[in-house]
């Protein structure tokens, strides 16, 4: 058999590599899964490449940045997730009237079913909103061309093109075949043009027309967008976009539906170039657009379409409008309208569906400052600490009122109250202590979040006079999407400084692996009145410092269990899971009833535990020891 | 086609392990498609790699393995295991480490819940096959992490194993040996096994 050839990629490595292949210029993102990989990927070739990459503090600097180096004539690249197109779309808003010069390329990686985000958010309307054109790969290779082609578009009708790429795409991985594009070198140059760049009264309103004339025109031109399958005579038509293509071409195939369905899928779905689908849908009785989400294809093809066909076109009535579209759902709703039976197979495993797996969502790290920070947050507050780990119960809360944000610091047991956007952490409760100042409260987020907009929010609550703690988990790095460099850990910013330039009275420095220092800290705060930053400082385990690296390779700790009391303070509560009983007692320990025993036999798992030490200053037995040569 | 699962936790190099195993499968002439879910959190939560993989050119797939066409689970944790038995049917092979990672809630309700290992044993007609490749790894290679080789020689036999039955014409045998080859390469810090 003949060796096969090409390189495996995934959805991240297609943007990346198209982008090179398209002879990028300039690109600049802000990190963020499904599409957080991209940037490493282009940072690895840096040295071989011409690009220059912009790491923007957040999106909508990101936005701005590659609308500049666009209109001075180079290919420019935008990455985000969908929440962050939020924080970007003042700006993407003026993009289309300044008349861009090189191509600009918007990626945004969507995430239907909420894989790692913290909502699943439909930014279709957005291209709408924008008046922007989109383009939605079915497949990982069509990720890499619709990437490349997006750039030709932009530059053909000088508006910004969208690229959306979902979670389940962006994380495939398949052979991807390359072409580098022949693209003669470039100057750049800014020039002056005040018609399109004083964008104000009469002209705003004249720029507008000309935009929206120039997408009209692409519009009725760009046909190579609709790709039909299967029996063409089928009176039964499905539509898709995105990721359900590939989804409902399994199900045909395998229900054997492959003569009785017509399929086309929808690759520009805005502007929407409505004459491909007037002609599929010319002998159709029914046809059915399957699409993840809000029904954004169907509300184009209905506001365009109308009155110009005499089928049944049904979407959003049959499938629901979150989470992704599943195989399942897909499956079922063809099986009975064609009358399939149900593979035996599926019928046995239906029948073990019944089984499950407890939700295994993922943790803090061993090691991680965020786990003894909330550690010492919980002590703070009397709140009683999360003991259900990873399961939301209501009875884990007491009175105090954590403020959450996002990133690693959200990560479950959810220590936090809240669990929303960028910035909530020290946003909403700014609110929350403004109208209720005597409320024991507290804000949290990382420093990542701080320097995205959390700066603001502080020095407004600075501002108002409001009587606010808010405490920065500074781990010296964006870790959560990838570990990216944050102002700290690059060293050129001082958060202290930062603090007290923008009016911040009194600011508390703490050890992040002592939770005792951050739970007085905390206490101290609350007597002073204005607003506390509480600068919680250590590193991410995954990043660690020279210092962390010397402690890993040099430190043992061990639990004493003649010392123990079975407290279980450092298993329960603080929950490293480097803390472990001891293997041999379990499963057998799970009939056994003395409950003291039963704890006694804690164990440190050297294999796990990075020596941070936050276990020590939990244990109120002294029953942990570290051993260190240098202490 | 061949469907097969690569379960686990974060930290135990599924993801390697996926990435080395594509590309024994293309230089042993198969095609493959495989899609990591990996979740939100750096370490700690479910890993699995979803794998189809064929002899010839793969038709188009949904990224999902639909229920009941999963044709293999190697597991490098039994809950994790236990968690795609909803794709199973009764021929598929079930590959299992032994050793348990407590699951968080455990820590402050450990009777609530029920041993993966005795559900697993209850499928009906379903056989696990009970693999240490922790404790083979810290004999081998003293250390745990290189669990993932020994699930990957797995993977390579129970792939061997299967094409009779599930692929059209019968390709060649994946050599172990090229999985070694490329398990050191694409992993350069992996632990040499003695
Ligand atoms: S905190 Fe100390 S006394 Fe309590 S269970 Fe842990 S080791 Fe034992
Ligand atoms: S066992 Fe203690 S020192 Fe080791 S990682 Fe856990 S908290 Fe840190």
């Amino acid at each position: 058999m003949n060796k096969l050839k090409g390189t495996f990629g995934d959805g991240n490595d297609a943007i990346a590599w198209a982008a090179q292949d398209a002879s990028v210029n300039y690109i600049s993102h802000y990190p963020g899964s499904p599409v957080n990989r991209v940037i490493d990927v282009l940072e690895a070739d840096l040295h071989d490449e011409s690009y220059i990459i912009n790491h923007a503090l957040n999106e909508h600097i990101a936005a701005l940045s590659v609308m500049g180096t666009s209109l001075c004539g180079a290919r420019s690249l935008l990455v985000m997730k969908h929440v962050g197109l939020n924080i970007a779309a003042d700006p993407l808003n003026y993009s289309a009237v300044i008349k861009i010069k090189g191509g600009m390329v918007v990626v945004v990686g969507t995430d239907p079913g909420a894989r790692t985000s913290t909502g699943e958010e439909d930014v279709h309307w957005y291209a709408a909103q924008f008046n922007l054109p989109l383009l939605e790969p079915t497949s990982v290779q069509n990720t890499y061309d619709c990437v490349k082609q997006a750039f030709e578009i932009s530059e053909q009708t000088q508006l910004p093109v969208l690229v959306f790429v979902p979670g389940r795409i962006a994380y495939q991985s398949s052979l991807i075949s390359r072409q580098k594009e022949e693209v003669s070198a470039r100057s750049f140059l800014f020039e002056k043009d005040p018609e399109n760049l004083i964008n104000v009264n009469v002209r705003a309103v004249k720029n507008h027309r000309k935009h929206i004339l120039r997408l009209q025109a692409f519009q009725q031109e760009y046909s190579q967008s609709n790709q039909t399958y299967f029996n063409p005579q089928a009176s039964f038509g499905i539509v898709t976009r995105g990721a359900s293509y590939s989804v409902c071409c399994e199900v045909i195939e395998s229900l054997g539906l492959t003569e009785k369905v017509h399929l086309l899928n929808i690759e520009l779905t805005y502007p929407l170039n409505i004459n491909g689908f007037l002609v599929f849908a010319k002998n159709k009785k029914k046809v059915i657009i399957i699409e993840d989400q809000d029904g954004f294809l169907e509300t184009m093809i209905k506001r365009e379409a109308f009155g110009k066909v005499s089928c049944e076109v049904h979407g959003k009535n049959i499938f629901p409008i979150w989470g992704e579209i599943s195989d399942e759902q897909v499956r079922d709703y063809l099986s009975e309208e064609f009358e399939c039976k149900a593979p035996s197979n599926t019928v046995f495993s239906t029948a073990l569906g019944q089984l499950d797996s407890p939700e295994r969502p993922g943790s803090f790290c061993e090691g991680c400052p965020h786990r003894s920070s909330f550690y010492g947050i919980d002590k703070a507050l009397n709140n009683q600490s999360c003991k259900s780990g990873g399961v939301y119960s209501t009875e884990m809360y007491s009175t105090g009122i954590i403020g959450g944000d996002i990133g690693c610091s959200s990560l479950p047991p959810h220590r936090t109250d809240w669990l929303l956007c960028m910035n909530a952490g020290i946003g909403i409760s700014q609110g929350i202590a403004h109208l209720l100042p005597d409320q024991p409260l507290v804000s949290t987020g990382g420093e990542g979040s701080f320097f995205h907009g959390g700066v603001i929010s502080l020095q407004s609550a600075v501002e108002n006079n409001i009587n606010l703690t808010h405490i920065i988990f500074d781990n010296r790095s964006v870790a959560m999407t990838g570990h990216q460099d944050s102002p700290t850990s690059s060293g050129k910013t001082d958060l202290g400084m930062l603090l007290k330039s923008i009016g911040v009275k009194h600011i508390f420095e703490v050890d992040a692996f002592v939770s005792s220092e951050l739970t007085k800290a905390i206490e101290d705060a609350k007597q002073l009145e204005g607003v506390k930053a509480i600068w919680v400082q250590g590193d991410c385990a995954l990043q660690p410092s020279a210092e962390s690296l010397r402690r890993y390779k040099e430190r043992t700790l061990i639990i004493h269990n003649e010392l123990c009391d079975g407290c279980s303070l450092c298993y329960e509560e603080l929950q490293c899971p480097a803390i472990v009983k001891d293997k041999k007692h379990t499963p057998p320990l799970l009939n056994d009833d003395s409950q003291l025993d039963h704890k006694r036999i804690l164990q440190i798992d050297l294999n796990l535990c990075r020596r941070c030490a936050a276990c020590l200053d939990v244990c109120p037995n002294n029953a942990i020891e570290v051993i260190d040569p240098n202490d | 086609m061949i469907n097969l699962i690569i379960s686990g936790i974060g930290g135990q190099g599924i993801n390697s392990l996926a990435k080395v195993l594509a590309n024994v499968l293309l230089q042993s002439g198969y095609h493959c498609q495989f899609t990591i879910h990996k979740g939100g959190a750096q370490s700690l939560g479910s890993v699995y790699a979803e794998f189809r993989i064929d002899d010839q050119k793969l038709p188009t797939l949904g990224q999902g393995i639909p229920k009941g066409q999963l044709d293999i689970l190697i597991s490098l944790e039994p809950w994790e295991a236990l968690r795609h038995v909803s794709l199973a049917h009764p021929k598929t092979q079930f590959w299992v480490e032994t050793q348990l990672i407590p699951l968080f809630i455990e820590r402050a309700n450990e009777r609530s819940i029920e041993s993966p290992h005795a559900q697993l044993d209850a499928l009906p007609e379903i056989k696990i096959h009970w693999e240490s490749y922790q404790d083979i790894a810290q004999q081998k290679a003293e250390t745990i992490k290189m669990a993932n080789y020994f699930a990957g020689l797995n993977c390579i036999l129970a792939i061997n194993s299967h094409v009779n039955f599930s692929i059209k014409s019968k390709p060649n045998n994946i050599d172990t040996d090229l999985f070694d080859t490329l398990f050191f390469k694409q992993i350069p810090k992996a632990k040499k096994i003695t």
